[in-house]
């Protein structure tokens, strides 16, 4: 196997096996440094990455599954902790990645043993459990809703929008999408309305392409609004949606982490955050482990 | 290893009487450090944007040098052999039976007499040209024609726009799809003679509609391909073209003028760039089979009778064709630059829209109403702010005032810090309000509507995705700069990371512990 350069040229080679991002990012010919693995004159992996503050952020790494546990990871990495020690500039390098699929839980193997440490995040993650497994957790077990919660589909615009002023004024964490946004649940979402006003919400997103609970805040309603509003949500979901559909939640704050864990202890948090000192990254001279597990 | 003077300097520092030890005159040096040092000439918004650019232009940079020095280390990645191609698509012709050959035989014969290089081809590409040019007579009879000729209308305008329908024996249209046709035909023929622009109004957005949705590729200007197509294809080029003359008629001018403006850019950038290509590899590969596509016939001029000028005429066609993926990317990079002017002239608005808001937000804060929010107060945050931002620059402030010894231990350090953080969060805070902005456009197209709005959402996504790249290095930077005031203001393990910075900031090797894996 080989290691090179990728440029635009062979792009059209290569874009398979990079993410969509960082093979546009090559293909509008924007700063990253990305690397090829070939044998026999045929691509077979592809490394890139760019700095992001002070460290390298590795933005797609992948080598074709008929071409692993054949070193050709490691010489992606190898390459590239050459390319950063003879710059000497640059000290760390990040990889950060959705634990969803199989081949990634061999990644997060292949980087621990590859001097990668994973990054504790205290339990501020995103958890991926079911629709099912969350609706047989107890606390769903009640699914009453009050007569004072609101789908977000019975509130106007205007009022969302209001919503979001407020909630985000007395300080919840809500989400980066605006409450409007096409990309919210509006039968899922819910909020807890007294006197014409939003006192506590439950905000269901799929901008990441799942079904998440991107914020529960129970406002100015006090804790007990809480329940009140995800038991609701949780009856719409149970009529609505598979059993089987995948379903995030995404913990902003400790507080939430666990109260998370409390109540869908199934879930697992899926984002890996992983970083390694470029010293650490396996070195040219070393034929350690040619046939690693990547 | 540092120098004994660099270490009798540092424990001297230690040494030093705690300059800042009320809480209160370690608030109002902290708040000093929080102003910006705008140099004469220049706003506080430029030089906040220029300390937000200066770091992403670092990252740029290394990133350019990093890549540099790949090239000169590694050899290119070498599978340019593997590179796919394009192929042009063609279909492939039907076996041909006996009968059908023989039927064939008989129609090149007959194009033969007509033209010397005319064949087969030649011959069902008249036949289908000629058909579509009578099912057009057939609503822009002569009378028809000859009124809007009277009114000073332009006759292969209204011709070009009709669609035709098919009689029966008695000269009646065949079934009410095609009485609605003729009705249609009728309705716009008499409106263009009127010059009544209200009553051309709904066909007008018919034809643009109609034109936005063509696709042209270049399968369809192959021979093979316009032996069956060549009617259809023609009256695609001429619409194309006509819509033209429609734009520059005074009459009709002013619909287009009130175009929705990312409709009418879709327009003329296709209409400019692609009718021109596409008109000349329909006329020279019909020319190149003794056709003359204009007159819905053999060619009879003399102008192509003989295989070299036949050869000459399916060269031109070819290279037109090759050059129709590059014309069809040419369209759609200037409808992305059309895309994204109409964004950027919705950027202003929202912008202050977003901005009163943080505004808002500001002075509730700053009002101190809750516990949270006077501890928040005076974090001196000029830029768009969010919870975030203010809660960052307070826990940090928070952190240096509970820790007052260490601090007079590591002044110097920790203000640089300090400043550096404060500073990241304001810049940070102008690229936020630009991902608010962009994703608050962007929400507002819908992503299962028209051409038109899938274009807009796809710009103002782009630009969110752009923005958004700018914001990412901000959060393990600043981070990095929390971690390092914990570790000189409380204490505890160090990893590489900040020992890196600290060193990068003014502080020495050798008064560092080793850094923790």
């Amino acid at each position: 196997m080989e290691i090179g350069v990728l440029t635009r040229e062979v792009l059209p080679v290569f874009s398979t096996l990079l993410l969509p991002e960082a093979a546009a990012q090559l293909e509008a010919d924007e700063p990253p440094l990305a690397l090829g693995l070939t044998e026999d004159n045929l691509a077979c992996g592809a490394l890139a990455g760019r700095m992001e503050g002070d460290l390298f952020a590795v933005t797609s790494l992948f080598v074709a599954p008929d071409y692993r546990r054949r070193g050709g990871g490691t010489m992606l990495l190898r390459a590239l902790a050459d390319v950063l020690r003879a710059d000497g500039g640059v000290f760390g390098v990040s990889i950060a990645f959705n634990c969803t699929l199989p081949e990634h839980e061999t990644l997060c193997a292949f980087l621990a043993a590859r001097g990668f440490a994973e990054q504790d995040d205290h339990g501020e993650n995103i958890y991926l459990t079911t629709v099912g497994e969350a609706l047989a957790s107890p606390f769903f077990a009640s699914r009453s809703a009050g007569g004072a919660v609101r789908r977000f589909s019975e509130l106007s615009d205007a009022a969302l929008r209001a919503a979001e002023r407020d909630a985000l004024r007395a300080g919840a964490p809500l989400p980066e999408t605006p409450l409007v946004s096409e990309s919210i649940d509006r039968e899922l979402s819910a909020a807890l309305v007294e006197n014409g006003g939003v006192k506590a919400l439950a905000v269901f997103d799929r901008s990441c392409g799942c079904l998440t609970l991107a914020c529960a805040w129970s406002g100015t309603a006090g804790p007990a609004a809480l329940p009140q509003l995800l038991r609701a949500s949780a009856a719409r979901l149970a009529e609505a949606h598979a059993a089987d559909e995948p379903f995030a939640v995404q913990a902003v704050t400790q507080e939430a982490a666990r109260l998370v864990q409390a109540l869908l202890p199934g879930a697992k948090p899926i984002s890996r955050y992983y970083i390694a000192s470029v010293q650490s990254l396996p070195e040219s001279e070393k034929e350690d482990d040619v046939h690693g597990g990547d | 290893m540092a120098g004994t003077d660099e270490l009798t300097k540092t424990k001297e520092k230690q040494a030093e009487p705690i300059a800042v030890q009320k809480a209160e005159t370690l608030r109002e040096h902290l708040t000093s450090l929080q102003q910006w040092n705008v140099p004469a000439g220049q706003t506080l918004e430029e030089t906040r944007r220029a300390f937000g650019e200066a770091e992403e232009q670092r990252s740029i940079a290394i990133t350019q040098r990093l890549r540099a020095n790949a090239q000169q280390q590694l050899p290119p990645a070498n599978a340019a052999a593997a590179a796919p191609g394009a192929p042009v698509q063609q279909q492939a012709p039907a076996k041909k039976s006996y009968k059908q050959r023989r039927k064939e035989e008989k129609h090149a014969k007959y194009a033969r007499k007509q033209n010397p290089i005319a064949d087969s081809t030649s011959y069902d590409m008249v036949e289908s040209l000629q058909s579509v040019r009578q099912l057009q007579l057939s609503s822009a009879t002569p009378e028809q024609l000859a009124r809007v000729q009277n009114a000073g209308g332009d006759t292969r305008v209204a011709r070009v726009f009709c669609t035709g329908y098919r009689k029966d024996k008695k000269g009646n249209p065949l079934d009410d799809n095609q009485r609605r046709f003729r009705d249609r035909d009728l309705d716009w023929l008499d409106a263009y003679a009127a010059h009544d622009l209200q009553r051309m109004t709904p066909h007008l957005n018919r034809f643009v509609n109609e034109i936005l949705s063509y696709k042209v590729t270049p399968d369809m200007l192959t021979a093979e391909s316009l032996r069956r197509n060549a009617a259809k294809v023609k009256l695609m080029n001429d619409r194309m073209t006509y819509i033209e003359n429609l734009q520059r008629d005074p009459v009709t001018a002013p619909f287009f003028q009130q175009l929705d403006p990312i409709k009418l850019a879709m327009l003329n950038n296709f209409t400019n760039l692609m009718t021109g290509p596409m008109g000349m590899a329909l006329v020279t590969n019909c020319a190149a089979r003794g056709v003359n596509v204009n007159q819905a016939d053999y060619d009879r001029t003399g102008t192509v009778t003989t295989p070299a000028s036949a050869r000459s005429y399916q060269d031109n066609a070819d290279s037109c064709i090759a050059m129709i993926d590059g014309v069809n990317q040419q369209i759609k990079q200037a409808n992305d630059a059309a895309a994204d002017a109409l964004i950027e002239q919705q950027i202003p608005d929202v912008l202050r829209m977003f901005r009163e808001q943080a505004d808002d937000t500001r002075a509730d804060i700053e009002l101190g109403k809750t516990e949270r929010d006077r501890k928040r107060a005076g974090a001196g945050l000029t830029s768009y702010v969010t919870e975030y931002s203010f809660d960052l620059v307070a826990d940090a402030r928070e952190l240096i005032e509970s820790h007052t010894t260490e601090y007079g231990q590591h002044r110097e350090i920790v203000d640089k810090i300090y400043e550096q953080l404060h500073h990241t969060v304001d810049a940070m805070g102008d690229i936020t309000l630009l991902t608010r902005a962009y994703q608050y456009v962007q929400d507002g197209y819908d992503a299962f509507g028209s051409k038109e709005e899938s274009l807009l959402r796809s710009a103002a996504g782009r630009k969110l995705l752009a923005a958004e790249a700018r914001l990412r290095p901000y959060t393990p930077l600043l981070g990095s700069y929390m971690s390092a005031l914990k570790f000189l203001l409380r204490g505890g393990s160090l990893g590489h990371f900040v020992r890196d910075l600290l060193i990068q900031m003014g502080m020495k090797d050798a008064d560092l512990p080793p850094a923790e894996e």
